[in-house]
């Protein structure tokens, strides 16, 4: 038998084509599926689940001693272990497992492509430069959002179900909606700045390496600048010098987040709350870093290298 | 009765007028005023001539300075995204997209351009087939060879069915085989494939061997354009001369006869004739008569291109 007929020679395109409305989509959805196809994602979405089991043991240690009938006797102990709105901001706090999960889906996010020169693959197709970037945006943005979501929709769901719905909607039913705006903070954070740092270079590693220092220099900066304050001769109230420890990509994101639940992640052995900071300000502060970040992308963002001059 | 009567004629690629591109104070291309007909055409220049930036103006990379034109009927300075929609371009540098493989990276490419998923899949593996990109397909593109990355780039070029694809370099870093491969690829598309292609080089060669009409470059501006058959032809006096045997008299016979040999390798003779008195072809068998010899073959001398374009750069 010889072989099949077929025909390999060149013949045109003549299937459907358009210039479709969500162009970026298209990009999007690409960074999406190689991002999934990292051994590395699956890792560190399921180290993001931690938090919520940490959640679940505090919540049945607690609920167990409350319905002790010796309950007089625990009072004390009752009141030392956080409460179920400051164990969901403990969750939310949590937040290396998203950072280094930005880290992974976000540093390359354009670097590998300035690397590969695909930038002239892209931009020779019918697609904007704006395409590009809300598609390489939105591919870190959507899995991190994700991750982030995950382990806090399964805390509130949990506990709906272990204080009983009747219970959990009167004392927490607001924390369900806040839920789906909550993991969105640190998603659209990293993201923006991720992209703009990711399209300085060509090197995945030295944008990853760049964005980390900046975020850890801010953050002991913002951290040593409290202690000095709060405990050194300035005596500062504990507000502002909460404030200060918020003023820091990291410590806005918090900020910013505990404020909208309401309640702030408890240091179980002090059994001290810290105080609540104004979350405008520090919205307005990482506002502008997200433009910073994006405005930089889109400025790195080209087919040619321009040369000036 | 009224009839219309309708000429389907060639319509032009493009149609630039006056283009000027500048980087900064430095202009890249000046004043650039052509007609880019059908089929293939090359763009000869030497290196820096501002090939490469022509082509980015015309697929809306740059903004021109002044002037204008058009591409496949749209305006190249407002309707980009239409024209890409309907070009291909293989660029001179190594680009791929990080990270996957070779039917990936195409389908990809057809999706960017407007393709259904499915549509692109099925395409890609179409062109990576005729692009002969046999199971290496499936590997990352990061793991292929130079000639393979060439392949791979004319591939996504071609996945949405451009009905123009410009080749930046085409062989660049290709080894003899592979180059010739890539040229004969390139022609087959060109020719009676519905896609016109724009082909970018300072290898004369490669031009010459896959493109019908050429556009020759220089400091940014248009040197010579011209089929590469007209550009070939030298004026009608001088003719290529061939004899059965060697001869030294046949040289003195055409010079007797107001001819100059201009060039003589073996029984091969490149020869001037006079214009007015006698026919060249009467004057070139009555010499052969003269010194007993045969002529096996009488043609027009051409140039080559190497001439044609040393010619048209002084």
């Amino acid at each position: 038998m010889n072989s099949p007929i077929a025909d390999l020679t060149y013949r045109q395109y003549d299937g459907p084509k358009s210039l479709p409305a969500l162009r970026w989509w298209v990009v999007a959805r690409h960074g999406i599926r190689v991002a999934m196809r990292k051994k590395g994602f699956w890792v560190l979405a399921s180290c993001a689940m931690i938090p919520s089991f940490l959640l679940f043991v505090f919540s049945y240690i607690r609920s167990t001693i409350e319905a002790n009938p010796n309950i007089g006797r625990n009072a004390r102990l009752i009141d030392s272990l956080p409460n179920f709105d400051e164990l969901y901001a403990g969750v939310y706090g949590s937040w290396y497992w998203v950072f280094f999960l930005s880290l992974l889906l976000g540093a390359g996010v354009i670097a590998a492509d300035n690397r590969a020169n695909a930038l002239q693959v892209y931009l020779s197709k019918p697609i904007t430069k704006a395409d590009y970037l809300i598609g390489k945006w939105m591919s870190v943005f959507i899995p991190v959002y994700l991750v982030g979501l995950a382990p806090l929709l399964i805390s509130v769901l949990y506990g709906m179900f272990s204080i009983g719905v009747s219970d959990f909607f009167p004392l927490y039913g607001s924390l369900l909606p806040k839920t789906f705006i909550l993991p969105a903070i640190p998603a659209i954070v990293h993201s923006s700045c991720l992209i703009g740092v990711s399209a300085l270079t060509k090197n995945p590693w030295v944008a990853g390496v760049s964005y980390t220092a900046v975020y850890v220099f801010a953050n002991s900066a913002a951290f040593i600048l409290y202690q000095t304050l709060r405990h050194g001769p300035a005596r500062l109230s504990a507000e502002a010098a909460e404030f200060i420890r918020s003023l820091s990509i990291q410590g806005a994101i918090s900020g910013i987040g505990f404020d909208l639940v309401g309640a702030m992640p408890r240091d179980i052995a002090q059994a001290r709350v810290r105080p609540s900071v104004e979350w405008e300000p520090l919205a307005i502060m990482l506002f502008l870093v997200c433009v910073l970040g994006l405005f930089i992308a889109y400025r790195r963002i080209r087919a040619v290298e321009v040369i000036q001059g | 009765m009224a009839y219309s009567l309708v000429i389907l004629r060639n319509m032009p690629v493009a149609e630039l007028n006056a283009l000027t591109i500048k980087y900064g104070q430095k202009a890249a291309v000046q004043d650039f005023t052509c007609t880019i007909p059908e089929g293939s055409v090359g763009l000869l220049g030497p290196n820096g001539a501002g090939k490469t930036t022509l082509i980015k103006a015309l697929m809306g990379f740059l903004e021109p300075a002044a002037g204008g034109g058009s591409l496949l009927g749209r305006d190249i300075r407002t309707q980009g995204l239409e024209i890409r929609m309907h070009v291909g371009l293989m660029p001179e540098l190594e680009c791929h997209i990080p990270g996957i493989t070779a039917v990936e990276f195409v389908a990809y490419a057809g999706e960017l351009a407007g393709m259904p998923r499915e549509h692109a899949i099925r395409r890609a593996h179409e062109v990576l087939d005729y692009c002969q990109l046999g199971e290496a397909r499936y590997r990352n593109l990061e793991t292929f060879s130079t000639g393979m990355k060439q392949r791979a780039k004319l591939a996504q070029a071609l996945v949405h069915g451009p009905d123009l694809v410009f080749l930046d370099e085409p062989t660049n870093g290709l080894d003899p085989a592979g180059r010739d491969e890539m040229l004969d690829l390139i022609k087959d598309i060109s020719h009676g494939k519905g896609v016109n292609v724009i082909v970018s080089s300072h290898l004369l060669p490669d031009i010459e061997k896959c493109c019908d009409f050429v556009i020759v470059m220089q400091n940014g501006r248009v040197k010579a354009q011209e089929s590469i058959r007209t550009i070939r032809e030298t004026n009608q006096q001088v003719w290529d001369v061939e004899l059965r045997d060697l001869s030294d008299s046949f040289g003195r016979a055409l010079q007797s006869l107001g001819a100059t040999v201009l060039s003589n390798t073996g029984t091969h003779y490149r020869v001037e004739f006079p214009n007015g008195s006698e026919s060249p072809a009467k004057a070139a068998f009555r010499a052969a008569l003269e010194c007993s010899n045969q002529i096996r073959t009488f043609a027009p001398a051409q140039r080559t291109l190497e001439e044609a374009f040393l010619e048209a750069l002084e």
